[in-house]
C-alpha cells in the first residue's frame, strides 16, 4: 500500500516536472525545457527572441513569396541558421541542426508535418491565419516550451499596459478603417479577424472588412476598393516594390475615395506590420501607430502618409 | 559492321545503368549539408545509429528522395516512349496529351475545394484527373481511326488551356494554400520519404515489367495500322491496352513527384537517338535516362542555392520546353 502511494507520488511528481505544451495537434510533453528549437514562421522567431531563447534555425530564406526577416527584427536575429523558405524549408538543414522541437504553422505546413515529425516533435500553431488573441496565447505556450513561462506572462502584461496607453490615443468616434497589403500585383484586404485587424479592434478602431468564406484575408481590385469606399485606408507596402496602388492612385476614382478626400491614407512597411506578428512586432507597430496619428484619426503626415506617384 | 553497331547499342543499356548508379551515389553527397565521399561512406557504414546526423540525412531524406525521383522519372519516360510509339507521334508525351494538366487540375481541386480530404486523396485524385484528361484529348483528336501528330498536339494544347483556366478559377478561391498547390504543379521531389516510395513502388513493379513484356506488341503498334493488321493483331484492343499503360505510368508518377515537366518527352527522344525505336531497347534506355534526368535535376534543385529548395520540375522544364519548340518546328515542316 505504502509502496503504491509512493509510486503514485513519484508519478505525480514526474507529471509536475513535465512540460506540457498545448497546440493545434494536441499536447506535447517534454521532460525539460527545449533548448534547440527550429521555427518555420516569423511570429515564432519574434516570440522566441522576445523570450530570450532564440531558435537555432528559422525559415528566413528569401525565395518566392518569402522576403526574409522583417526589418524591425533584423538586428536581433543573431546566430540563427536559415533553413530555407517557409513553404519548402530544407529538411536536411533542419535535421542537421538536431532540434528538440520544430514549431510549424498549422495550415501552411499541413502536408509537411508527417515529414517534420520524423525529424523532431512538432508543435503547430495557427500563425498566418491567427488573430491577435491567438498569437498572444501562442506566446504563453512557447514560453512554457522553452521554460520561460513567467517571462511570457510578463511580456503580455507589458504589452497590455502599452495597449492601454495606445488606446488613450484612439478616437472612439473615428469611422471604420480598411487595412490592406499592396504588392506589385495584388491588393489583399486584411479583415477584423486577421492579426493586424484584430489588434486595431483591440485599440478601438473598427475594421470595415469582415471575413468572407471564412477567409480572414482576401483580394479585391480598384473597383472593389471603391465599392468599400473606406473613410480611412491603411496600405502596407514594401519600400523595394512598386505596389499596385501606386498605379491606382493615378485613376480619378482614387481621389474620390473618402479616405483620399479626408487625407486619411496611411502607408506602412508590410514586412514589419503583417509578417512579424509577435510581441516585438506589436511593440514596433504600437509606436508607429501613435506616431502616425492613425489612432487619433488625424490626417496622415510625413513618412506615414501615402506616397502619391510622381506624374 | 551492322553487328558491331548492334553490339554497341546493346552496350548502351549497361552503360546507362552504370551512369544511373554513379549519379545516384554522387547525389548522396549533395544538399544543404555537404558531405564528402568519405563522409557518405562512413555514414552508410552506421546507418542504424539514430544519433548520427549524417546517417539520418542520408537514410531519412536523401535516399528516399533519390529513389522516388529515379522511379518517377523512369515512369514518366516509359509513359512518353509508349505514347509516342502507339500514337505514332513524336509530340505525344504526358505533358502534351493532357495527363499532366488533368492531374494538376484534380490536385488543385482536392487541395483547395476539399481541404478536409485525407492525404491520400491528392495522389488518387491526380491519377484519376490524368486519365480523364487523356481520354478527352484522345477522343477529340481521333478522326477516322487516326490521330495525326499536329492534331493531337493542338488539341492537347487546347485542352490543357481549358483545364488550366478551370484550375485558375479554383485558385481564385484559394489563399495560403496556393503556394502548396503551385509546388505540386511544378513538380518536385521535395519531401519524398520511404512511405511515398512504398506507395509508388507496387504500381511501378506492376507497370514497368508489363511494358517490357509487351515490347513486341508495342513495336507492332508503332509500325502503323496496316502493318499491325497484316500481322494479325487486334488493333483496337492492343492500342487501348498500350495507351492505358502509358497513361497509368504517368499518372502514378504524378502522385510521387507532381508534374515533372517534359521528362516524358525528352528522355524517350534521347533514348531513340542513342539506341533505336525498337521497344526492347527503347524502353530500358528511356527508363534509365528518365531516372538519370530527374535525379540530376533534383540534386541540382537542393544543391544549387542551399538551403533553398528549387522545384526539380522547374529545371526539367527549363531543358524540355526549348526541345519541345524545336520538335514542333520540325513536325510542322514535315507536314
Amino acid at each position: 500500500m505504502i509502496n503504491r502511494l509512493l509510486a503514485l507520488l513519484v508519478l505525480s511528481g514526474l507529471a509536475l516536472a513535465q512540460i506540457q505544451v498545448r497546440h493545434d495537434l494536441g499536447t506535447l510533453s517534454l521532460g525539460a525545457p527545449a533548448k534547440r528549437v527550429v521555427v518555420l514562421e516569423y511570429s515564432f522567431l519574434d516570440t522566441l527572441i522576445a523570450l530570450g531563447v532564440p531558435p537555432v534555425g528559422a525559415a528566413i530564406g528569401t525565395q518566392g513569396g518569402d522576403r526574409g526577416v522583417p526589418p524591425y527584427l533584423r538586428s536581433r536575429v543573431v546566430g540563427v541558421t536559415s533553413v530555407g523558405s517557409r513553404a519548402v524549408p530544407s529538411l536536411e538543414a533542419i535535421l542537421a541542426l538536431q532540434p528538440q522541437v520544430i514549431i510549424a504553422d498549422t495550415f501552411v505546413h499541413r502536408d509537411l508535418i508527417p515529414q517534420l515529425q520524423r525529424i523532431a516533435p512538432v508543435v503547430a500553431f495557427s500563425s498566418r491565419r491567427g488573430s491577435f488573441d491567438d498569437l498572444n496565447k501562442q506566446v504563453v505556450e512557447m514560453g512554457r516550451l522553452v521554460g520561460r513561462e513567467a517571462q511570457a506572462q510578463k511580456l503580455l502584461q507589458d504589452q497590455e499596459r502599452l495597449l492601454l496607453k495606445a488606446r488613450a490615443f484612439a478616437n472612439p468616434k473615428a469611422p471604420p478603417l480598411l487595412l490592406a497589403v499592396a504588392t506589385p500585383d495584388s491588393f489583399t484586404v486584411h479583415t477584423n479577424e486577421s492579426f493586424i485587424g484584430s489588434l486595431l479592434e483591440h485599440l478601438g478602431r473598427k475594421s470595415l472588412a469582415k471575413p468572407q468564406n471564412n477567409q480572414t484575408q482576401y483580394q479585391v481590385g480598384l473597383e472593389g476598393l471603391v465599392a468599400l469606399n473606406p473613410a480611412t485606408l491603411v496600405v502596407f507596402t514594401a519600400p523595394d516594390e512598386t505596389p499596385v496602388v501606386r498605379g491606382w492612385a493615378r485613376n480619378p476614382l482614387w481621389s474620390r475615395l473618402e479616405a483620399a478626400q479626408r487625407g486619411r491614407i496611411y502607408e506602412f512597411d508590410r514586412d514589419n506590420w503583417t509578417r512579424g506578428r509577435g510581441p516585438l512586432a506589436t511593440r514596433f507597430i504600437l509606436a508607429e501607430l501613435i506616431d502616425s496619428g492613425l489612432l487619433a484619426d488625424k490626417p496622415a503626415s510625413g513618412a506615414y502618409s501615402f506616397k502619391m506617384p510622381t506624374p | 559492321m551492322k553487328a558491331a553497331r548492334a553490339g554497341l547499342k546493346l552496350a548502351i543499356i549497361p552503360l546507362l545503368t552504370l551512369g544511373l548508379v554513379v549519379v545516384g551515389i554522387a547525389a548522396l553527397g549533395v544538399g544543404a549539408v555537404r558531405m564528402s565521399l568519405a563522409e557518405v561512406l562512413q555514414a552508410l557504414g552506421n546507418l542504424g545509429n539514430a544519433d548520427d546526423t549524417h546517417g539520418r540525412i542520408l537514410y531519412d531524406l536523401r535516399m528516399p528522395r533519390i529513389l522516388v525521383g529515379a522511379l518517377c522519372g523512369a515512369m514518366f519516360a516509359a509513359s512518353g516512349a509508349i505514347l509516342q510509339g502507339v500514337v505514332r507521334n513524336p509530340l505525344a508525351s504526358p505533358d502534351i496529351v493532357g495527363v499532366a494538366a488533368g492531374a494538376g487540375l484534380a490536385a488543385v481541386f482536392t487541395l483547395i475545394l476539399l481541404p478536409q480530404a485525407p492525404l491520400w486523396a491528392l495522389p488518387v485524385g491526380a491519377c484519376l484527373g490524368g486519365f480523364l484528361a487523356f481520354v478527352l484529348v484522345y477522343l477529340l483528336s481521333i478522326r477516322t481511326g487516326e490521330v495525326l501528330p499536329i492534331r493531337l498536339a493542338l488539341i492537347g494544347v487546347a485542352v490543357e488551356a481549358s483545364l488550366d483556366a478551370l484550375r485558375r478559377l479554383i485558385l481564385v478561391r484559394a489563399d495560403d494554400g496556393v503556394a502548396q498547390a503551385l509546388t505540386f504543379l511544378v513538380g518536385t521531389v521535395y519531401g519524398a520519404d520511404w512511405e511515398r516510395l512504398w506507395r509508388v513502388l507496387p504500381f511501378a513493379l506492376l507497370l514497368i515489367p508489363l511494358a517490357l513484356i509487351l515490347h513486341q506488341k508495342l513495336d507492332v503498334l508503332s509500325f502503323g495500322d496496316s502493318t499491325a493488321k497484316s500481322l494479325g493483331m487486334r488493333l483496337e484492343l492492343g492500342r487501348l491496352v498500350a495507351l492505358l499503360l502509358g497513361v497509368a505510368l504517368a499518372s502514378v508518377a504524378v502522385t510521387g513527384t507532381g508534374i515533372l515537366g517534359f521528362v516524358g518527352l525528352i528522355a524517350p527522344h534521347a533514348a531513340r537517338l542513342l539506341v533505336s525505336s525498337r521497344f526492347h531497347l527503347l524502353l530500358p534506355a528511356s527508363l534509365l535516362l528518365g531516372a538519370i534526368l530527374v535525379v540530376v535535376a533534383d540534386t541540382l534543385a537542393r544543391g544549387l542555392v542551399p538551403p533553398l529548395e528549387i522545384p526539380a520540375g522547374l529545371l526539367t522544364t527549363l531543358v524540355g520546353a526549348p526541345y519541345f519548340l524545336y520538335l514542333m518546328r520540325r513536325v510542322g515542316r514535315a507536314r
